[in-house]
């Protein structure tokens, strides 16, 4: 056995300050090539490549150039800060803070705790059990199911690089209203008989054993899931990011303004429904989405869009359907569906 | 050695499967890798993140755990020391 070799203070010593250093590295690193993507791609494009300003295809990969290198570098940079965040948070830790929490308190709280609770959509089905049986009130663990898939560090991302934190900070609170709203009203609704009846039977076992972290392996989690998630939207980014400017360049502006503006009234709840059905990241629709509100579609209805992509997903309703009856999985996706189109009306009529 | 997957066929699942067997393969030591994807079973565990990994019926890790914690975690099942790469 080597461990012996290494005692606690010789382990303190060796690793941190090594590991800091490369995280300040990395930071500066990471502040240097944010600031100059901007000016290398209108270099590449307009003097490299020798493309008129103003022109289509110019204006198509200035934007392409640009918005690729800055998306990425968002994505991973919040990514890890994120990570390190959730570290501090696991499920048994959250159901903890909820328990003998009342409806209302226990609404907020539970909402606010899906956006750093490390959640993955597999998990929803053990993560509902876990916590009805608990006691956990139905419309509370609601709230934290509806809030932890839609407000996602993707989506969240996605909107800050392309839109600044103002619009960023808005689908945050909305996002947390409409959890909040929704369990409430699921709560009121009682409809504890239509979750299958096999759950308030499961035995639920002891916890497993809770993990200390250390500031290496917190760093290394989420340095481990920066690689996971990029690895996975990347190529997403970069064709959602492409389309978004062939029709940044192309479309002439307010094309859509017809079909898609403000004074549509069904576009909001035709966006909600055709969201549903649909499910991708959040990476690969937000930059069409942004490409068509700078044409003039209108943003509630983009973000309404979006927010059904992301929290009503197909494959989710069919993992959570193993334990909630038909009646109460449809009461679900219509509260969730109202609470988003009453959002996307609001984001219109307020910008 | 008895080794079990908890979780329902999940991308997060298939890896942990993936890198437990890719562990034994380098490590060239035996193991016996199932999984266990009974809602029931499950619950009765106590997780609340999938996957779970359990060696001869204990529950050693829950939630997708990093490569070295993985790497810890099956060295001290198995009885080697700690890998100098490891901490």
């Amino acid at each position: 056995m080597e461990q012996p070799l290494m005692t606690e203070a010789t382990r303190i010593n060796r690793i941190p300050w090594k590991l800091n250093l490369t995280l300040l590295l990395v930071g500066v690193a990471w502040l240097v090539a944010y600031n100059i993507i901007e000016p290398l791609a209108a270099w590449i494009t307009y003097d490299v490549l020798g493309l008129a300003h103003g022109s289509q295809l110019g204006e198509s990969l200035a934007f392409f150039l640009y918005d690729v290198p800055k998306i990425l570098l968002l994505l991973s940079g919040m990514i890890f800060l994120i990570s390190i965040i959730r570290t501090f948070f696991s499920p048994e830790r959250t159901r903890a803070l909820l328990g003998g929490k009342r409806q209302g308190v226990g609404n907020v709280l539970a909402a606010m705790l899906g956006i750093v609770t490390p959640f993955c959509s597999c998990s929803a089905v053990p993560l509902f059990i876990g916590f009805v049986e608990s006691g956990i009130p139905l419309g509370v663990t609601f709230s934290f199911l509806i809030a932890a898939p839609m407000i996602n560090e993707v989506a969240v991302v996605m909107l800050l690089g392309l839109y600044g934190w103002r619009i960023a900070g808005m689908y945050i609170v909305l996002g947390l209203i409409i959890a909040i709203l929704s369990g409430i009203v699921i709560g009121r609704l009682k409809m504890e008989h239509h979750v299958e009846d096999f759950v308030w039977q499961v035995q639920v076992g002891e916890s497993g054993p809770q993990e200390k972290l250390t500031w290496p392996d917190r760093v290394d989690r989420a340095w481990q899931s920066v690689k996971e998630i990029v690895g996975k939207v990347w190529l997403y980014v970069v064709i959602g990011i492409a389309i978004g400017a062939l029709i940044h360049g192309f479309v002439p502006a307010d094309a859509l303004g017809n079909i898609m503006g403000q004074n549509q009234w069904w576009t909001v709840p035709a966006a909600v429904l055709l969201g549903i059905p649909l499910y991708s990241n959040a990476a690969g629709v937000i930059p069409i989405v942004s490409a068509l509100i700078s044409k003039g579609a209108a943003l509630g209805t983009a973000l309404a869009f979006m927010m059904s992509v992301v929290a009503l997903s197909l494959p989710e309703m069919i993992i959570l359907r193993r334990v909630l009856k038909p009646r109460l999985l449809a009461v679900f996706i219509g509260v969730v569906a109202v609470a988003i189109i009453i959002t996307g009306y609001v984001f219109n009529i307020v910008l | 050695m008895r080794i079990q997957i908890v979780g329902a066929g999940c991308p997060a699942c298939r890896n942990l499967e993936k890198d437990v067997r890719a562990w034994l393969a380098q490590q060239q030591v035996e193991g016996q890798v199932e999984r266990v994807d009974d809602l029931v079973e499950i619950m009765k565990l106590g997780l609340l993140a999938l996957p779970g990994l359990l060696i001869d019926g204990k529950l050693v890790l829950t939630g997708y755990p990093p490569k070295n914690r993985l790497d810890k975690t099956l060295r001290e099942a198995y009885g080697m020391g700690v890998s100098w790469n490891n901490r």
